[in-house]
């Protein structure tokens, strides 16, 4: 039972939505819209912060088993309950000036830097592991180097033709591929919501009894 | 010389990181102040924008990280601008949790030098940040209000500002541009809006990295313009006759592409004559013995 | 709490040390490991976990209560919000069964409703009539090469990426040279994705170091 209801419900939520797609008939069109969806957008909005339960527990076990570097799972717990309660106490935090200047200060800062040290990353790989070993290799590094130097005018001031390469290799070349791996993951997609539906794929309910 | 091109092959990866860092750093101070090219999907963009009547009311969707803002905050400041300029009416929204934020934040100085008026001239209906974003937006095509739960960003009623009158559902929206970084983006705009035939005309500011995803989507037809990554960002601007920061940024951007197709070729040609070497010296010792 | 607009004033520079300070600590990475480095990466992890949970409480959750449910009585979403609950019991083991519901419930109804309708047939039936091009195109009365010669070039890499993952027909895939071909066609794509995504990140870098000499030193 605690396995079979939930295939059912798939199931049974799945049609519903297939049916409403495909079916106009006024209380289906009603219903669903407006009870079953709703319930799924409100659901999964009370859902959210079980990621963050998650990572407290994670951090909070390290720091009752003292385990190597647990100061810095403290410095986690710190921050989130601080940036929580904040936003919990202050009254409309959007448009809060405290809470934006605190945020604006923080966040967005150590976002940026976080994906920007990729960029030094790229260029020690660059110059240490990216080697033409094959005409595969070869012609993917072609590619990258037409597509770099296309894109900004650097690289029309060395050479007219690398914009006009750049773009025949986006428009034509990349477009066509991309096409492609979209048509294929499209049919892959709706083939593997076909086997969620009917049961056949149960790794979402796997765990517990 | 095998020594050598060994020490050079091998030199500590802290040098490339420096530099890289010089490579962007040095055209800050010393730009070199070079001819943007502005490309079909740019110009495209910019006159969906120019065909739009006064008050026709723009979508944004925000869906911006705050680490793409070099890439995203020139587009806004621009977007806002050329909007603002031509009197349309802008609604702002976004499912990632810091978009409609940054919108607001970014485009504060744009609303204040032309007077634009919350609530009239436009409005920020917030983050919905979901799993579900399908569902919202599925909801947002027959009724915007109801499926914002009747507040703005702000926690203050929707149905209490003037646009929300003209703004009922997705087909009372002219134009969406909708920033794409990923996942939410354009696919689910496309899914949702465009499939079911509620909003026909799209338009996207693509991050660099999601560009040869989207193309594909601008060829096809789906969207009527892109501006991909700064460049895009940059033609923009020259077309709305305001240079901002993603001109000025564009001389670091060359010589920080230069700057990786030198080291790609250096480190090929060290690692083949490394190679050739470590082979002759093999064949040699072979031969002695 | 509300503060006053001088005190945000005043405020500024300290923010902007703030924020230069663990600018420098996430790039103190690229010298060596260290702890400044560890204890932003925390900083970064714990305050964008709780602004999720703010911001869905504040943008989502709470105008749920107010509006939907007090305000238009609504009550029966005590139902979604009960079964939104149910997936906190997935930490505890002997109750974990209970968080399968609410997963079902999602996962049944975004395959059926995105994965099963016209959301995903649709781009699909566009994306595959834009790559019906005429292969010989003629403009003004004449044989235009170039068109003919692109058009051909892309419903050929189109049907040659399709051809490598097609296992169907096992004689075909095996053909000599076909997937070699089918191969370097993709290969130049993935090239195409590797440059802008080097586009993309030194743009990043671009943004902090923008902040870092105009921002924080005032040197440009």
């Amino acid at each position: 039972m605690r396995r079979t209801l939930p295939v059912i419900l798939t199931l049974v939520a799945g049609t519903l939505a297939i049916l409403n797609s495909y079916i106009i008939f006024a209380p289906l069109n009603n219903w669903v819209p407006n009870y079953l969806q709703r319930t799924v957008t409100i659901s999964t909005a009370w859902a959210v912060g079980i990621g963050s339960l998650n990572l407290m527990r994670i951090h909070s076990a390290r720091i009752s088993r003292k385990t190597t570097n647990w100061s810095f799972s403290v410095i986690l717990i710190v921050a989130f309950t601080f940036f929580l309660v904040l936003g919990f106490v202050l009254e409309k935090h959007q448009e809060n000036p405290f809470y934006s200047m605190l945020w604006n200060y923080v966040q967005p800062p150590l976002s940026s830097t976080m994906y920007s040290i990729l960029a030094f990353y790229m260029a020690s790989a660059a110059f240490r592991a990216f080697r033409m070993h094959s005409v595969d290799s070869t012609l993917m590094l072609l590619s990258a180097f037409i597509v770099m130097l296309g894109a900004v005018p650097i690289g029309e001031m060395i050479w007219p033709g690398f914009p006009v390469l750049q773009e025949w290799l986006l428009n034509y070349i990349n477009t066509s591929s991309q096409r492609a791996i979209t048509i294929g993951l499209t049919l892959g997609a709706m083939a593997q919501s076909m086997r969620v539906m009917v049961g056949l794929e149960r790794g979402h309910l796997s765990g517990g009894e | 010389m095998r020594e050598n091109v060994r020490k050079l092959l091998y030199m500590d990866k802290r040098i490339v990181y420096l530099l890289m860092a010089l490579a962007i750093a040095i055209p800050m101070f010393m730009p070199l102040g070079l001819p943007v090219r502005i490309p079909k999907s740019a110009q495209d963009f910019y006159d969906e924008i120019e065909k739009l009547n006064e008050r026709d009311i723009v979508w944004i969707a925000a869906e911006i990280n705050p680490a793409n803002q070099a890439e995203f905050e020139p587009a806004i400041k621009a977007i806002f601008r050329h909007c603002l300029s031509k009197n349309l009416r802008i609604a702002v929204a976004a499912f990632y949790p810091q978009g409609a934020n940054l919108a607001a934040t970014w485009s504060a100085d744009l609303v204040a030098e032309f007077g634009a008026v919350y609530g009239v001239d436009y409005i920020n209906l917030g983050p919905r940040p979901s799993t579900s974003q399908d569902s919202i937006m599925d909801n947002a095509r027959r009724d915007i209000i109801d499926a914002y739960s009747d507040r703005d960003n702000y926690g203050n009623p929707l149905s209490s500002y003037q646009i929300m009158a003209d703004l009922q559902k997705a087909s009372d929206v002219s134009l969406a541009v909708i920033f794409t970084q990923g996942s939410p983006g354009c696919a689910e705009y496309i899914a949702n809006w465009q499939s079911t035939g509620d909003l026909m005309h799209m338009i996207t500011v693509a991050a660099a990295v999601q560009i040869p995803v989207e193309n594909p989507r601008y060829q096809a037809g789906m969207l009527q313009g892109m501006l991909g990554g700064m460049t895009g960002g940059a033609a923009y601007e020259k077309l709305i006759g305001h240079l901002g920061s993603a001109t000025k940024g564009l001389d670091s951007q060359g010589l920080g592409h230069l700057l990786i197709v030198v080291l790609l070729i250096v480190g090929n040609a060290c690692y083949f004559i490394l190679k050739n070497l470590d082979e002759k010296a093999k064949t040699e010792a072979g031969g002695r013995s | 709490m509300n503060v006053s607009p001088e005190f945000i004033e005043a405020f500024r520079p300290l923010g902007v040390w703030i924020a230069a300070a663990l600018t420098l600590g996430i790039y103190s990475i690229l010298w060596k490991e260290n702890y400044y480095y560890r204890v932003c990466e925390h900083i970064f992890v714990g305050a964008t976990s709780a602004y999720l949970v703010v911001t869905s409480y504040a943008n989502t959750i709470k105008p749920a209560i107010e509006v939907d449910m007090i305000e238009k009585g609504m009550w029966w979403q005590i139902i979604a919000i009960a079964l939104g609950c149910m997936i906190y019991f997935q930490p505890f083991a002997q109750f974990r069964w209970l968080s399968r519901f609410p997963i079902a419930l999602w996962i049944g109804f975004n395959a059926g409703f995105a994965g099963l309708t016209m959301r995903t047939i649709m781009p699909m039936i566009v994306s595959v009539r834009a790559t019906m091009l005429p292969l010989v195109v003629f403009t003004n009365g004449t044989f235009d090469l170039l068109r003919s010669f692109n058009n051909t070039v892309f419903v050929l890499s189109t049907t040659m990426t399709l051809l490598y993952f097609f296992f169907s027909f096992e004689k075909l895939a095996s053909a000599p040279g076909v997937l070699k071909v089918c191969r370097w066609v993709m290969m130049l794509s993935f090239g195409v994705g590797f440059g802008n995504t080097v586009m993309n990140r030194i743009t990043l870098v671009m943004g902090r170091f923008s902040f870092l000499f105009s921002d924080w030193l005032g040197l440009i």
